[in-house]
């Protein structure tokens, strides 16, 4: 395939008309001949068999009647047909009849068989001859095909000849198209082999409109656009070497500045080291003083919980510790950054001073009212012990009476018992007087009836009644003693209940008293340790102070190194303006807050941790500036290296355009090749 | 008489007189007439047998063929082939036959003399001779493929 395309345009048209038409012509042919073949066969065939049935209806009777000479001489009829080679009858049973061959030698099949069949150059047919639908017997045909061969033979030649002629007619027919299509391609080779040599000047003639124009109208238009492309490179190329030109210098500039920027940043380094090592100085200053202000604060921290239990007692000192608190976290607010403003914390040291002084005052004064309740507690334990003893006397006494009263009832309780006893005797003896009444009744009743005799009886029994009546009067007066007595004692006893549950409430009473002093003594005694320990405080709270007093002179110093170091650090750092600017700003914060504390602080405590705090804080700053300065370096470090890295991309960048402008001036050569 | 030849003689004479009825064209009344095909035998002589073997279950133009024993040849009405035997029965067919019947025999003469069709023996087989005048007379047409093969034509 590959063969065929690559072969001119002329031999490609030629190639194909040429095997269109053979393939075409063949199939014809092939078809033509087939069918040829085919039709002669059938003609034969039909043309046996149509002479197979007359010869059949002529040779019925000659079967009927069983005449074979009849019947060849019928057979022998057909040696009028040239192409008949033989033929035969045969009776039902198969057996031949009557035949006729053309040739000597040739011979008829002894047995008839079926139909028809093309055999050696022949075509053989045997007929079935009826009567009144009853066979009567067979004919069997052999006609030579050798004519019809003949005729397909001279079919195809004529056919050969008709190709051979269609052939030269569609060579001819090519030869014309490829005049037809070759001009106006030979036109169009020339045009661009003038175009590949940089002629793109002219164009080709646009003759026809079929592909071959359509074409050479797309040429031109390709040629315009390739004109127009040309003088546009040609007008970049012009642009492209300003360009480079402009890179270049550009490029050389860069470099420069790169330089310069690398000496800049050696500068930036040194002075970075020059704020790196004077941070150092301020750090370690600062770090002594945060020992001496750790220390001072440790002091203060242990005043701050005299003052604290102080505070517990003294109402007064709650708002100030409060205010102090809040001044703290002014303070601490304020003393964020401590720069070269250290100066006005040279104030707020002194005014701590004067509050030390105050609070001294106050302290001693603490100290002398605590020795006057010291004593006054005294006293007042003193009278609540003496309380107390005679509280517990009186208790004592309360006891004893109760015993008595107790006793008292015993005997009473006891009393009452004998008179019941008592009237149980009376009882008895009225009972012996009534009885006795009565006997001296019934005696004297005796005494009259014995008249005279009985005179004396009846005296006696006179006496014994009166002395029944007198004992019997005798008895109910005891009895009412015993009565009245009884009630007495039930009275005495009630009475003596009274007293009792008196002297038990006097009792309850007493101890009540009693816990009650001794709640105040125990309290006087509290107090009084109280009052001892707030001595002891404030005892330790001046000894403290002096402590505070000594390491705020340390403070002041120290602060005044600070001083010295920031304002050192300040010249140092002038180039970290912001770190500059922040710290003035606190200074000033600082400044502010001071001047608060001034108003606020009457105490040491805030100010002391303020400065502890605020040195914290410094220790903070200078290390976050030494980190810094850190970064800073490593940041120097980096703009090193990029500066490095920006020179060898210049300098690779200079190549580059140096390239660039040499390939520009070629390509500008290139172009001025084309003429437009 | 022509004499009594070998076993095979009366069969072929039976097919042969089957046979002619395929080429003979009777008149339309004396086909008409009937509804069998009568193959009638007059005369001393038994070919009856033969007749019915080679007609049984055939038949002509449509009709079933049937084959009658006659007497007499004149009492041969509705006989469309009357075979004549012997001498005797030969001349009386020839002379008093009904029209509309092909007369057969086996006697010396018999077609020249009159008969229509006679069975003759050439080189010991069965051939025959046809007098087509008497045929055409009598209204019967004989096919040509029949006087072909006739040994004798009287006309």
């Amino acid at each position: 395939m590959s063969a065929f395309r690559d072969r001119s345009l002329r031999r490609k048209l030629t190639t194909t008309v040429m095997l269109t038409t053979g393939c075409a012509l063949l199939l014809a042919f092939a078809v033509l001949t087939v069918n040829e073949v085919v039709t002669a066969r059938r003609s034969l065939v039909e043309g046996a068999q149509t002479l197979a049935g007359v010869v059949g209806i002529n040779s019925t009777a000659a079967l009927m009647f069983d005449d074979p000479a009849a019947a060849e001489e019928t057979l022998s009829a057909l040696a009028a047909d040239r192409n008949l080679e033989g033929a035969a009858l045969y009776r039902t049973d198969g057996s031949l009849f009557a035949s006729f061959v053309r040739k000597e030698g040739s011979a008829v099949p002894d047995r008839p068989g079926r139909g028809q069949a093309f055999g050696d150059g022949s075509l053989e047919v045997f007929h079935e001859i009826v009567v009144q639908e009853e066979p009567i017997g067979t004919l069997y045909l052999r006609s030579s095909t050798r004519a019809m061969m003949a005729n397909i033979r001279i079919f195809v030649a004529v056919l050969c000849v008709v190709m051979a002629v269609a052939m030269t007619l569609a060579s001819l027919v090519a030869t014309s198209l490829r005049r037809a299509v070759q001009g106006p391609i030979d036109a169009l080779v020339e045009r661009s082999e003038a175009m590949a040599r940089g002629d793109l000047g002219t164009e080709v003639p646009v003759v026809s409109r079929d592909e071959i124009g359509v074409l050479a109208s797309s040429f031109n238009k390709m040629g315009q656009s390739l004109r127009a492309v040309v003088v546009q490179v040609r007008h970049n190329i012009r642009d492209l070497a300003g360009v480079g030109e402009t890179l270049e210098t550009t490029s050389a500039n860069v470099v420069a500045e790169t330089h310069r920027q690398g000496r800049t940043i050696e500068s930036a380094a040194e002075s970075i080291g020059r704020v790196t090592s004077s941070i150092h100085e301020v750090n370690s200053g600062v770090n002594e003083l945060a020992e001496t202000g750790r220390g001072t604060s440790r002091s203060i921290a242990k005043m701050g919980g005299s003052i604290a239990r102080v505070a517990g007692r003294m109402d007064e000192l709650a708002p100030a510790i409060e205010t102090t608190s809040t001044a703290i976290g002014q303070l601490t607010a304020s003393v964020e950054e401590i720069a070269d403003n250290v100066g006005t914390l040279n104030d707020a040291t002194a005014t701590t001073e004067r509050s030390l002084t105050e609070l001294t005052a106050s302290v001693r004064s603490v100290r002398d009212n605590a020795q006057r309740s010291h004593e006054l507690s005294q006293d007042a334990h003193h009278e609540a012990e003496r309380g107390m003893r005679s509280v517990n006397d009186t208790i004592a006494s309360m006891h004893e009476i109760e015993t008595s009263f107790k006793r008292l009832e015993e005997i009473v309780t006891r009393l009452a018992e004998r008179s019941n006893e008592i009237g149980e005797i009376v009882k008895v003896i009225d009972e012996v007087a009534d009885e006795t009444q009565l006997l001296s009744l019934n005696a004297a009743i005796i005494a009259s009836q014995a008249g005279e005799q009985g005179s004396a009886f009846a005296v006696v029994a006179d006496e014994v009644k009166r002395l029944a009546e007198r004992t019997a009067l005798s008895t109910r007066e005891i009895a009412d003693l015993v009565q009245g007595m009884r009630s007495e004692s039930g009275n005495a006893v009630r009475a003596m209940a009274d007293g009792a549950e008196t002297v038990e409430r006097g009792v309850g009473r007493s101890q009540e008293a009693g816990d009650r002093l001794r709640g105040i003594m125990e309290s006087s005694s509290l107090s009084k340790s109280m009052v001892d320990e707030i001595a002891g405080a404030t005892e330790s709270q001046a000894a403290a102070l002096v402590r505070v007093e000594e390491a705020m002179s340390q403070v002041r110093a120290f602060v005044e190194q600070i001083h010295r170091s920031t304002q050192e650090q300040s010249r140092a750092s002038g180039e970290i303006a912001n770190m500059v600017e922040q710290v003035q700003a606190l200074g000033n914060e600082v400044k502010t807050a001071t001047v608060a504390q001034t108003r606020e602080s009457g105490q040491i405590t805030e100010a002391m941790e303020g400065v502890t705090r605020m040195i914290d804080r410094i220790s903070q700053a200078t290390e976050e500036q030494r980190r810094e300065s850190q970064q800073i370096d490593r940041a120097l470090g980096v703009f090193r290296e990029l500066a490095d890295e920006s020179v060898r991309r210049v300098a690779e960048l200079k190549r580059v355009t140096a390239t660039l402008v040499e390939r520009s001036e070629q390509l500008d050569a290139e172009i001025g090749r084309f003429t437009v | 008489m022509l004499g009594a030849s070998g076993p095979g003689e009366y069969q072929v004479k039976a097919a042969f007189l089957f046979n002619f009825a395929k080429f003979v064209e009777w008149p339309g009344g004396a086909m008409a007439s009937g509804r069998e095909f009568s193959i009638c035998v007059v005369g001393d002589g038994d070919v009856s047998e033969e007749l019915e073997a080679v007609v049984t279950g055939r038949d002509i133009d449509g009709k079933p063929v049937a084959v009658r024993t006659l007497s007499d040849p004149t009492a041969g009405a509705g006989c469309q082939i009357l075979f004549a035997i012997d001498d005797a029965a030969a001349a009386e067919a020839r002379d008093s036959s009904p029209p509309g019947t092909l007369t057969v025999g086996q006697s010396q003469g018999f077609a020249r003399q009159g008969g229509m069709i006679n069975f003759i023996l050439v080189d010991k087989k069965v051939r025959f001779e046809v007098n087509k005048r008497s045929a055409e007379t009598a209204g019967l047409s004989i096919s040509s493929h029949l006087l072909k093969l006739a040994h004798d034509v009287y006309e």
